[in-house]
């Protein structure tokens, strides 16, 4: 658009900025800029690509992305885009181990808007003193889908417990906690 | 009592599942083979459909079977052997999706070995993560087992298809469709193997296939169809007997010629009649089938129209039931009774009975009740002795010899007497104080008579109301009655923390009175009146003494106020002065209260009214208890009460006459506001009128006429409420809030003002004009429904009809919401009715999902809080201030180490709160010690107990003011021309999570460079309002046949408008197979194939140019000193990316887009903000918890789930409670399949099984752990 930085770009920053991933290199080819980044959780290597395209995304670009993967040597690719996904990449990223950012994922921090509270994913001690504390499994907590925006923005996984601290009209804060189960 | 507890056993679990044609044989008694029922001699035909052997119905015979009488006999399921096999109507779907998941060949699912390990393998997982398995898991099986080829055994699979109701077809490739006989499809579900039913959701231990098509009818009980006799001795038969003689029938028919070895159109021609008999025999409403008829030509009414609906079984029999011991009349009114009582006429009391046992202490009293027996007042009408046996007093010769064989041990069923608690409740019942715990008073003549301080509650009047009275039977329910259903208990209300019970109407304008300072009164008055209200003690020295003692109201108000109490507020009359002057005011509205004397201002609405929240009734009720509060509200309603009636007060025609110069005031004003309406209709007419952005010329002028109009009704409205003096009972009325407001006083002496309907000024009727006394066109106010009278000087003939249309809609409206409001109160009930609170603090649902881990985020009960909060900590500390003595101020340090000390245990909002007034309150040591000692206990003493039933609380106070809510509101949200749905509709919206709201509405905050000029917000709003080819075309597309291309002709002030430029318009249309042109104010398309034109000409106006779909319209206005842009239409995701827009504060009404783009928590979010912005815009008072918990619930499994049968309720663990709810058969067919079984543990299952509820004090059980017991053994 009329800005240097593309929309992809400021998507992709967004969602490195907030699940904590360390920029290691950044690469612009031909149909893509290819971010290298460091995961801060097993300091495992990810690749993120972003596709400036409206149009749709198919399955030449996953296909593309796991050879890159491979070269690079990362375990996880993501694809950032405004575009759709086609039905056979959706697919074929899950076979290859790609995670594709839906296109309405927002380009700005959502934790900034006033809607939004602040998500986190539980560490397993954290989770086991919870579920000990309530004596529950944890399908009896709410629960929050993998696919919501803020679930994707830090990268919570099915069968991930997270965190909300919310801002309280009667108790001023309030943790909450939800499941992230598939959807 | 001992002889029917003897048996008492729980039911604990509840299992469904289809019931095979092995168990229908084997719990017959009897199969059945005749058609008829009766022989001449009226005696049951041996295996005939009244078989004795099914249990009886004449009182005195025995059942063949178990050989009881018809009281104790359960009645004795038969059998009809089927000639063919019937499929079941209700499996039909089913059998459907089996026969297409499954090999014609081999029965085996159509999915590979492979494919089933893993779907095996998914359903494992998934029940292992989700403790349960959705069924839409089970559904894509079905779905995706459809294939050509059978991968198990080759055999080639042919495409079925379904005919409603019952046939099934299936398309060879050769032959065409062939029918599949009902033994086909039993043969075809029968070799399906269990394994893979498994696959399909089937329960094939509670649920093989092959049931679902009966070879075996069961014939259910006589009881079940009992049949009447007519007075005239004609025998009438059930309507489900009559099905079954048809049914036996054609069976019959159908065995014989097959045994004769008829030809086969025959046998197909009547199997399919016994189809549909059967069909009809379990649902006569199933779509593609006539109804059976009655021969009166009544659809009957079968299997399932009995369990369906409002009137069926769950509904009417199940969920609610009927009940023994009580009562119902018309109310009226009786002030001199206590709040907490109710007036039992004495016809009732003679009726309705209380069981006391007879001890050595009430023998004699007891005997006394007998001697006098059922007639005679103070009276009994059963004795009960130890063995069961009762003695009917009625029909007891001498009663004298009953007496003397009393002994103790015995039971009375003794008449009502004083004292007694009575169950009291109106209907409809919309929240828990509408049904009540009062102590009964028996009083003459036939009504009951309650106090009006407690009709807000009921929300009653006397305007041939009629009420119910239960009497608890025993001391249990009594006393659960009396502790937590008491009026005075109930005075404040879990909706807002506030009282709902206190002082209306006429005791109101005599608080008022009364407390006036011109009110003065004699020793005589003071006396007269100190002894209705109850008072004991002194007499204040008397405020004017010469020349003779004189005491004033207030002074005497002051004596029923708590010694201690301070307080300080502004009543109803405070006319909200730009500058306080408090204790000076000149309308006496500054009411101060200092050591339980009324210092000034007078006692109106805002002090004792119902309903209203921080009022000194609160104030009393939150510092001395409830028991202090009703006693409060007793007597100055008592004392109240004989002011009033000895002073008396009315409210005559003539105090509505307006002064001469008001008259011409008003006059004047009106003819002014005529004047202008008149140029506005001039500019109109000329077309000058400046247009209002959004709308057209002739909407714009209806808008400003509308305004005018109004304000002149305000302004005369006005004129009369000055022109009368402050000793007006009108005024007086309205000014403390007895009655009425200001518009009534305006309407009866000023000016009626505007009717309209559907909000806008009266159209209708003759074309273009409203009635034949006006020209056409006429756009004066007088022709579009203008009262220009009051109601004191009467209505023309035209005015008073253009009153009765708006009046009209006025009753209309009333009937529609109540209806609206009543199904929204019924889902939320439904939905939220098994939610409480367990011991741990949390929500949980009734299978133990946690909805919220503390309620309401802070734990605190709504209705132990004081009005929301739940410790007033200004309050508290103002009042240590008072009660300590002044000592050296603590220092920061210590305050904050104290309150360290109590941090985890408090909220940090309290905490923030106790911060702050400590630190200013510059209290000693010991008072800051006493302060956080105090709120600490005071919030835990505001903590819910556990089993509080908080979804049905919270239910009650979301749909009972939805009752009191306006139902059309369209407002103007900040700027007049946006309209956005409000009021009840909007709030059913929401709760229903309605895909798109019906008016969706964004607002866009800009950032810090674009919010600052009115020019850098228009322009982003352009960015963003929807531009289609058509909002920038002059007129219609049209084909230049000569160059073969599709011209547009443009709008050049349009485009400018919008901010586009030729060269963007040419770069927006993206068009592959297009040239596309923009000059001289044209668009031009020219095809670089030669194709079609036509399409594209159709098309080509729709086409997207800029901004964001869905955006209607914008409009920029100045909020708060920025500027914001506000739209019509919503489209979060794309706003959000805009360029200049704030996205961190932009919002939108429609909730779905916001939990896609910002996710559930923000969904939850907006749904709070949403409802209680409905709420709070009507002026309606509801604690922000209950619509948490509301929220919360909508959003716990990730998705933004409805209230009602698609979302919440559909959901709910409990098979019964889902019946109950809606859906009622088809839910019940679903969980036979699966073989579902009910875990008994929520509130509507319980009732229908008729066991107590595991809620509030129905959760409280006994444990023992087993170790324990092991030990004793």
């Amino acid at each position: 658009m009329n800005s240097k930085v593309t929309l992809e770009e400021r998507k992709a920053k967004v969602l490195m900025k907030l699940r904590g991933y360390k920029l290691l290199k950044r690469e612009e080819t031909k149909n893509a800029i290819s971010f290298t980044v460091k995961m801060p959780k097993d300091k495992k290597k990810a690749l993120i690509w972003c596709i400036p395209t409206e149009s749709t995304v198919g399955i030449q670009y996953t296909s593309q992305l796991s050879k890159a993967m491979k070269e690079a040597e990362t375990e996880r690719g993501i694809i950032v885009t405004s575009g759709r996904y086609t039905p056979a990449a959706k697919v074929n990223a899950k076979k290859k181990g790609i995670e594709l950012i839906p296109r309405n994922f927002p380009s700005f921090n959502i934790f900034e808007h006033e809607f939004v509270p602040k998500h986190e994913i539980l560490t397993s001690e954290e989770r086991e003193k919870i579920l000990a504390k309530y004596r529950m499994k944890p399908y009896q907590l709410p629960r929050i889908k993998a696919s919501d925006p803020a679930a994707k923005a830090i990268g919570a996984n099915p069968g991930d417990m997270v965190r909300i601290i919310r801002e309280s009209p009667t108790a001023g804060k309030y943790v909450a906690y939800r499941y992230v189960v598939e959807g | 009592m001992s002889t029917e507890e003897a048996v008492h056993k729980v039911v604990n679990e509840l299992y469904f599942g289809i019931i095979s044609p092995g168990d229908i044989r084997r719990f017959s008694v009897a199969e059945i083979q005749t058609a008829d029922t009766y022989d001449e001699d009226g005696a049951p035909i041996t295996s005939g459909l009244m078989d004795g052997r099914l249990g009886t119905l004449e009182p005195r015979q025995r059942c063949k079977t178990c050989g009881n009488t018809a009281i104790r006999c359960p009645g004795h399921f038969g059998h009809i052997e089927l000639a063919v096999p019937i499929i079941h109507i209700e499996f039909t779907k089913i059998v459907y999706d089996l026969l297409r998941a499954t090999c014609r060949n081999c029965g085996r699912a159509l999915l590979s070995d492979n494919r089933i390990a893993q779907i095996k393998n998914r359903i494992r997982h998934t029940r292992k993560l989700l403790g349960t398995v959705p069924s839409e898991i089970y559904k894509n099986v079905l779905k995706e087992a459809q294939k050509k080829e059978c991968p198990h055994c080759g055999a080639p699979q042919y495409k079925i298809e379904f005919a409603k109701p019952t046939a099934f077809y299936e398309i060879l490739v050769e032959e065409g469709a062939q029918r599949l006989t009902q033994s086909m499809i039993r043969e075809r579900l029968e070799r399906i193997t269990d394994d893979d039913l498994e696959l399909f959701g089937f329960n094939p231990k509670t649920a093989r296939p092959e049931w679902m098509v009966l070879q075996v009818l069961p014939v259910p009980p006589v009881y079940v169809r009992p049949s009447i006799t007519l007075e005239s001795g004609i025998r009438s038969e059930d309507d489900l007997t009559h099905k079954l003689v048809d049914i036996i029938r054609i069976n019959q028919r159908l065995k014989e010629n097959m045994e004769a070895g008829a030809p086969t159109l025959i046998i197909q021609d009547l199997s399919e009649l016994l189809q549909y008999h059967v069909t009809t025999y379990f649902n006569n409403e199933a779509s593609g089938i006539p109804p059976a008829r009655h021969r009166s030509g009544r659809a009957l009414k079968t299997l399932s129209q009995r369990l369906k609906g409002k009137e069926g079984r769950f509904r009417s029999n199940l969920s609610g039931k009927r009940v023994d011991f009580s009562a119902r009349t018309v109310i009226s009114p009786d002030p001199n009774l206590d709040i907490s009582e109710v007036g039992v006429p004495l016809d009732v009391a003679i009726r309705l009975s209380m069981p006391e046992k007879v001890t050595e202490w009430n023998i004699d009293e007891m005997r006394k009740l007998v001697i006098n027996g059922p007639e005679k007042y103070p009276g009994a009408l059963y004795v009960v002795r130890p063995d069961g046996k009762r003695v009917r007093l009625e029909f007891v010769v001498d009663r004298e010899k009953v007496a003397e064989a009393l002994e103790p041990g015995f039971i009375i069923e003794r008449h009502l007497k004083d004292g007694n608690v009575a169950i009291f409740n109106r209907q409809p019942s919309l929240h828990r104080m509408s049904i009540m715990a009062h102590y009964v008073r028996v009083l003459p003549h036939k009504t009951f008579r309650l106090h009006l301080c407690v009709c807000p509650p009921y929300n009653a009047d006397f305007d041939g109301d009629e009420m119910n009275l239960h009497v608890p039977q025993n001391e249990e329910a009594q006393t659960e009655a009396r502790l937590l259903m008491q009026v005075q208990g109930q005075i404040l209300s879990p909706r807002f923390g506030g009282p709902i019970i206190g002082a209306i109407r006429d005791f109101i304008t005599a608080a008022y009175l009364f407390t006036r300072k011109s009110t003065l009164l004699t020793k005589e008055e003071v006396c007269r009146l100190l002894v209705a209200a109850n008072y004991e003690g002194p007499l204040p020295e008397p405020e004017v003494k010469e020349p003779k003692p004189l005491w004033t109201g207030k002074q005497i108000f002051s004596l029923f106020l708590p010694k201690d109490l301070n307080y300080a507020l502004k009543a109803t009359i405070c006319r909200g002065c730009t500058r306080c002057l408090c204790e000076e005011c000149p309308y006496d509205a500054y009411v101060v209260i200092k050591d339980g004397i009324l210092k000034c201002g007078v006692v109106d609405r805002r002090s004792i009214g119902a309903e209203q929240s921080e009022s000194l009734l609160h104030r009393i009720i939150k510092d001395y208890g409830s028991q202090a509060g009703r006693r409060f509200l007793n007597r100055i309603c008592q004392l109240l009460k004989l002011f009033m009636t000895t002073q008396g007060f009315t409210f005559s025609f003539d105090e509505l006459e307006l002064s001469h110069a008001a008259q011409r005031k008003i006059e004047k004003t009106i003819e002014k506001f005529e004047d202008r309406i008149g140029k506005l209709i001039v500019a109109f007419q000329n077309s000058t009128l400046p247009r209002l952005p959004g709308q057209t010329l002739s909407e714009s002028f209806e808008i400003y006429v509308m305004n005018k109009l109004a304000e002149a009704r305000d302004k005369a409205g006005k004129v009369a409420d000055e022109d009368f003096d402050i000793d007006n009972s009108g005024i007086i009325m309205t000014r403390s809030g007895a009655r009425g407001s200001d518009l009534n006083i305006g309407q009866m002496a000023a000016c009626v003002g505007q009717q309209s309907v559907r909000g806008k000024r009266i159209m209708r009727g003759y074309v273009n004009r409203t009635l034949p006394h006006f020209e056409i066109g006429d756009p004066s106010p007088k022709a579009r429904g203008f009262v220009y009278s009051s109601y004191q000087h009467g209505l023309d003939p035209i005015e008073f009809f253009f009153h009765a249309m708006g009046g009209r809609e006025g009753l209309v409206d009333t009937a529609v919401r109540t209806q609206q409001s009543g199904y929204m109160q019924r889902r939320l009930i439904n939905a939220l009715e098994h939610l409480r609170i367990e011991y741990d603090g949390t929500v949980r649902n009734s299978i133990g999902d946690i909805i919220q881990l503390i309620y309401g985020e802070d734990g605190v009960d709504p209705a132990k809080s004081d009005h929301r909060k739940a410790v007033n900590v200004s309050r508290l500390i103002e009042q240590i201030k008072i009660m300590m003595e002044k000592g050296e101020p603590a220092p920061k340090p210590y305050i904050t180490e104290r309150l360290h000390e109590v941090e985890d245990q408090l909220t940090p909002l309290l905490m923030k709160e106790l911060k702050s007034q400590l630190t200013k309150a510059k209290l000693s040591r010991e008072g800051v010690d006493q302060a956080v000692n105090l709120t600490l206990e005071n919030y835990k003493k505001a903590l819910v107990e556990p089993g509080e039933a908080v979804g049905i609380v919270a239910a009650q106070s979301m749909g009972e003011p939805g009752t009191q809510m306006t139902l059309r509101t369209f407002h103007y949200a900040g700027v007049r021309e946006q309209n956005v749905t409000l009021g009840l509709p909007r709030l059913i919206e929401i709760v229903d999570a309605r895909r798109t709201p019906s008016t969706p509405i964004m607002t866009i905050y800009l950032d810090k460079e674009h919010r600052k000029s009115k020019e850098k917000a228009t322009e982003i709003a352009r960015n963003i309002i929807c531009t289609n080819v058509e909002d920038i075309a002059e007129a219609l597309p049209y084909i230049d046949p000569e160059q073969g291309r599709v011209v547009v002709k443009l709008n050049s002030s349009m485009m400018e408008e919008r901010g586009i430029t030729p060269e963007e318009l040419a770069d927006a249309l993206h068009l592959p197979n297009y040239t596309v042109n923009v000059n001289e104010g044209r668009l031009i398309l020219k095809p670089k194939k030669p194709t079609d034109l036509k399409k594209l000409l159709d098309g080509i106006f729709a086409h997207y140019v800029k901004g964001g779909p869905g955006i209607r319209r914008v409009l920029v206005t100045e909020e708060m000193g920025e500027w914001v842009i506000r739209t019509d239409g919503s489209n979060l995701p794309r706003v959000l990316e805009v360029e200049g827009v704030d996205p961190t504060r932009t919002i939108t009404n429609h909730i779905h887009e916001i939990a896609q783009t910002l996710g559930v928590e923000a969904a939850r979010n907006a749904i709070i903000k949403e409802a209680m912005g409905v709420l709070e815009e009507q002026g309606l008072d509801v604690d922000i918890r209950h619509v948490m918990l509301v929220a919360d619930i909508m959003t716990s499994t990730g998705d933004v789930r409805q209230i009602g049968r698609h979302g919440i309720s559909g959901e709910k663990a409990s098979v019964l409670a889902r019946a109950a709810f809606e859906i009622t058969v088809p839910n019940i067919v679903e969980a036979a399949i699966n073989g579902e079984s009910d875990p008994l543990r929520g509130v509507t299952e319980n009732v229908i099984v008729g066991q107590s509820i595991p809620i509030g004090t129905g959760l409280v059980d006994l444990y023992m752990s087993s170790a324990h017991r092991e030990k004793t053994k």
